[in-house]
């Protein structure tokens, strides 16, 4: 399938003629450079790149980009991503030469500005969590669930106690979670919900044993329910002999007041990308952080950063540590990205933190109360919210046809991104709605206002709501064959067309 | 780079960042203990590659003449 369409950018190579392109080149290189490489090593052709004039190809990127929908371009209350507004500070701070120019295998002693905050932040998300250490190497919130859960394995390996193969995970939890202790060569218990939403006791008491290697928790859930039984699920758990993993995605409705460590998780992740405001990478780069309890620490991936007795700061060096489980990936993590959770957790200090998960709370409560009084979209769990809540729209389905899917689509010709849909799978036509701290009052009404109106479409004319979306850039697309089957390479209209390199 | 450590140390007091000694990345392997792992990006000027090798010629004792634009023993 091929996407067309008027608001859609012809390819650079579209753009392309010879001679067009302009303004800076490569430095040269000595005159006799060439005459020192092998002939057979050296091309007959130029490379068949795109020649574009500066003035096109800003425009080329620029369009391109408006084409995307961000978090600098309106509300995007996608429901568990935390979708909040990333301070332009933080970029500021992670492009100053001494840290973008820093090279990865850089002798310790040339970069101490960097293994400094790479400490500090090591220290800082330890306060923040409760745990007793931190590793920032994992690439991202998934890869720190695996690095977790092998910590796991390896505290229990180091033991001797071989026989704990499993791994409960409720039905409500990410699906990263069964994958992650799967990877790490668990088997996964699903456990179902309490009626309520939250954790069921009983049933997890019943699963609990001398084969539980550990429970994967997230809290508040992705019901955007805090957990009320966390403690005594906690020492069921510990009294099995297994550990607890805390899935942090959802962290940034509990700083500052609640840590992870303090109630009895052993080891969690941090999505830094949620909570402290670096940017969605859409597929990298990231980080997730993961941090662990006392019986953790020995275990956790190299190189930590280390710092000496004269107050100077190293890298653990190859096989210093031979209880760690080695390497989740190169150097020390993706050190841009922990610039800029540095600098948003620096910037807001402990008061600030707290500020921003109460009023993260707080705007989804004010958004939940808006539906439930209207009481057009369902809302499953009783009482108040996290920082996002569920909504379902079973019930506009069942009166009207119109699925909670046009709903999401309905909502791009309003100017909003679509909140989660269809996640959790527990609730039927769900919608997940986050609206982060960083949206004003305005913003939360005028939403609430713009489903309660979709509603009314979906009664009066749900034609309109079913063919939507009538303003994006593209209409409805088949989206699974597009993630099965991505066609991402283009070829020239004309194949007999003279090559680009003329 | 015979004493290739010292040779890195050296150069890195002269403001030279030279490389990668490859013992640090392959402490076990006693063919590469005096090696020096080098490169040269598209940004890297001649000027710079011909201080470069100025410099690690010096270190090395055998003291060629000072290439036209050189930044100097210690400068940075």
């Amino acid at each position: 399938m091929s996407v067309t369409g008027p608001k859609l950018q012809p390819t650079l190579f579209e753009l392309s003629g010879p001679g067009r392109a302009a303004g800076r080149r490569i430095p040269a290189p000595p005159a006799d450079a060439l005459d020192r490489l092998p002939a057979d090593s050296l091309r007959a052709q130029p490379p068949a790149l795109p020649e574009v004039d500066e003035a096109s190809l800003v425009r080329h990127y620029v369009n391109l980009s408006q084409l995307n929908w961000g978090v600098d371009t309106g509300f995007y209350p996608l429901g568990s991503c935390t979708m909040k507004y990333n301070p332009k500070v933080n970029e500021w701070a992670a492009r100053l030469p001494g840290f973008a120019g820093l090279h990865p295998f850089a002798p310790d002693e040339t970069a101490q500005g960097t293994l400094e905050l790479l400490w500090e932040l090591e220290r800082d998300l330890a306060e923040i969590s409760g745990m007793d250490a931190v590793t920032l190497q994992p690439a991202a919130g998934a890869q720190g669930e695996l690095t977790g859960i092998l910590l796991v394995r390896a505290y229990h390996r180091a033991r001797g106690d071989l026989e704990r193969t499993e791994v409960l995970i409720p039905d409500s939890a990410h699906g990263t979670n069964p994958a992650t202790a799967s990877m790490a060569g668990f088997r996964t218990v699903n456990i179902a919900s309490a009626p309520d939403g939250g954790v069921d006791l009983e049933a997890f008491r019943a699963a609990l044993g001398p084969r539980t290697a550990a429970i994967m928790i997230t809290n508040p859930s992705t019901l955007g329910l805090f957990e009320r039984h966390i403690v005594e699920l906690l020492e069921m758990v510990h009294a099995a002999g297994a550990l607890a993993y805390m899935d942090g995605a959802n962290l940034n409705a509990i700083l500052g007041r609640f840590r992870p460590g303090e109630a009895g998780f052993d080891v969690m992740h941090f999505n830094v990308h949620k909570t402290f405001a670096t940017p969605h990478g859409g597929g990298g780069p990231g980080a997730g952080p993961v941090g662990v309890r006392g019986s953790l620490v020995p275990f956790l991936p190299a190189p930590l950063v280390l710092r000496e007795p004269d107050g100077t700061f190293r890298l653990e060096r190859p096989g210093e540590r031979p209880s760690s489980i080695g390497r989740m990936r190169g150097h020390v993590g993706n050190v841009g990205i922990l610039v800029r959770a540095w600098a948003y957790i620096r910037a807001h200090g402990a008061d600030g933190l707290r500020d921003v998960s109460d009023d993260a709370v707080l705007a989804a409560n004010y958004l939940r109360g808006r539906l439930v009084a209207d009481g057009t979209y369902e809302i499953p769990y009783a009482g108040p919210c996290a920082h996002e809540f569920i909504t379902s729209g079973a019930a506009l389905k069942r009166a009207t046809g119109v699925r909670t899917l046009d709903v999401a689509k309905r909502l791009i010709d309003k100017g909003y991104h679509p909140p989660t849909i269809y996640f959790p799978h527990t609730v039927d036509e769900a919608m997940l709605i986050e609206p982060t701290e960083t949206e004003r009052l305005e913003t939360l009404d005028a939403f609430a206002d713009a489903l309660l109106e979709i509603a009314r479409e979906a009664h009066e004319t749900p034609e309109l709501v079913t063919s939507a979306p009538h303003s994006a850039p593209v209409r409805r697309l088949d989206e699974a064959t597009a993630a099965r089957q991505p066609n991402l390479r283009w070829r020239p209209a004309n194949p007999a067309a003279p090559s680009l390199a003329g | 780079v015979p004493d290739a450590l010292a040779v890195h140390r050296r150069l890195l007091h002269r403001g030279i960042l030279a490389g990668i000694p490859l013992a640090e990345l392959e402490p076990g392997d006693a063919s590469l203990a005096e090696g020096l792992l080098v490169c040269a990006t598209e940004s890297t000027t001649a000027e710079e590659i011909e201080l470069f090798a100025w410099a690690l010629r010096d270190e090395l004792g055998s003291r060629p003449g000072v290439p036209a634009g050189s930044i100097g023993e210690g400068g940075r």
